[in-house]
């Protein structure tokens, strides 16, 4: 059976052991083995002992994962990552300032310095990272589907103390899979997510917002892109993937919400 | 499967290889986070990821050797901590325990160029050729990495006088 050619080597001996040998090769090996049982014998100690250290090792693996390595929370701290050093110059311009001029004075410049980055800014990227956390989930990108609509508007209205209109964009070929209420540091926001039916997503952004108007911004945070927007103390955000522009939806969503509000 | 849910589906094997190196709960995890924080980094600049479980413990490796080596350097020096294991659950078969920590003792007295490679084929199941690039050594030297780890964790587990083959499951 042996190989005249190919003699059993060292590697062989492992790769057997790891159960990585093609049927042909493994009998090489198995014949080999069979005619030096003291290699047979360390041959199977390597194997007993990886069951063993895999074994000692498996109460890793039925531990909960820690919520400080769930990646939708990583995200969410890359974006105001990502934020902060958008700003990190105004910081060092109000830090400076605190220097000349005292903590009384300078306190009230930090404060405004962390505003000046300005909420529609803020909008879009909470926007686009909620986009990034949940509308490229296929399993569950959202918590209530189309079919429970009324349960889900109720939902979102409940949670933003606002009337919301769920916008219909089958005209631009996006069909309504659903949408969930999120969390951010100013309270609450609602996503809805559309499918274009050929995996492609995008997600519409919701929440409240202090200002009345703000103009279109475009947004851009890793493969996510779109616009955000103010309208009626309403903030808005929507992002798609990749390089494809969706400013005409945008800009027809932006329309639509306005007739309808 | 997405990108971010093969990711996400590595953390509980990320967890286990941090653990094995650090044999510490609180800074596996931290080893884990800084990880999984590169990995998003690099998937906002370029998605294009082709094998998922080699790529992350590329990057963990590489944080293990630039930053956490020297905590584990540290721990080591402390000889009885490492045998002892507090971390370690005892399980319901005492022989089962005393095995495993046994095994763990014998693990730490490997060099950590074996413990890797022995960790990175017999625990976490990566290719012999994924362990070479994941460590920046020919596969050669992988395989002989793995033999000598097999056969000193061995004779290890012989001088202890319980050595696996003897176990009652």
């Amino acid at each position: 059976m042996t190989d005249p050619i190919r003699p059993v080597q060292e590697d062989d001996l492992h790769a057997y052991a790891d159960g990585r040998l093609d049927p042909v090769r493994r009998g090489d090996v198995e014949a080999h083995l069979q005619a030096n049982p003291a290699l047979r014998h360390r041959v199977e100690g390597w194997r007993e002992q990886s069951e063993a250290l895999c074994e000692a090792l498996a109460f890793k693996l039925r531990e909960p994962v820690p919520s400080s390595l769930h990646l939708g929370h990583l995200q969410e701290q890359r974006a105001v990552r990502h934020r902060q050093s958008l700003f990190s110059s105004p910081w060092r311009v109000a830090a400076a300032l605190v220097l000349t001029l005292g903590l009384g004075v300078g306190t009230g410049w930090i404060a405004r310095g962390s505003q000046r980055m300005g909420e529609v800014t803020r909008l879009g990227l909470e926007a686009a990272a909620a986009h990034s956390v949940f509308a490229v989930d296929p399993t569950r990108p959202i918590e209530i589907g189309p079919e429970n609509r009324t349960e889900l508007v109720a939902w979102i209205d409940r949670k933003l103390h606002r009337s919301v209109n769920v916008p219909d964009l089958s005209a631009q070929g996006y069909r309504l899979i659903g949408g969930r209420v999120l969390a951010t540091i100013i309270g609450p926001a609602a996503m809805l997510v559309y499918d274009d039916g050929q995996g492609g997503r995008i997600t519409l952004f919701l929440q409240p917002m202090r200002s009345d108007v703000a103009p279109m911004q475009p947004v851009s945070s890793g493969t996510a892109n779109g616009y955000a927007w103010i309208d009626g103390h309403m903030g808005y955000g929507v992002i798609a993937d990749g390089d494809g522009s969706i400013h005409g939806l945008a800009n027809s969503l932006r329309r639509a919400m306005l007739s309808k509000s | 499967m997405t990108l971010m849910g093969e990711i996400e589906a590595s953390i509980p094997a990320l967890r286990r290889y941090a653990w094995s190196l650090l044999r510490d709960t609180d800074d596996a995890d931290d080893l884990v986070q800084d990880c999984l924080v590169r990995a998003l980094d690099r998937v906002a600049a370029d998605p294009a990821v082709a094998a998922v479980r080699p790529w992350l413990f590329t990057i963990m490796h590489n944080l293990f050797v630039s930053r956490w080596r020297t905590k584990r350097k540290r721990r080591v020096t402390m000889p009885d901590e490492a045998t002892d294991n507090a971390e370690v659950p005892i399980g319901p078969e005492q022989d089962d325990a005393l095995i495993r920590r046994d095994l763990l003792a014998g693990l730490d007295r490997l060099t950590e160029d074996q413990r890797q490679v022995l960790l990175l084929v017999s625990v976490e199941g990566l290719e012999y050729r994924e362990v070479a690039s994941i460590l920046e050594v020919p596969v050669g030297t992988v395989m002989s990495r793995l033999s000598r780890a097999r056969d000193n964790l061995h004779a290890y587990m012989d001088g202890t006088k319980r050595p696996i083959l003897r176990r009652v499951k």
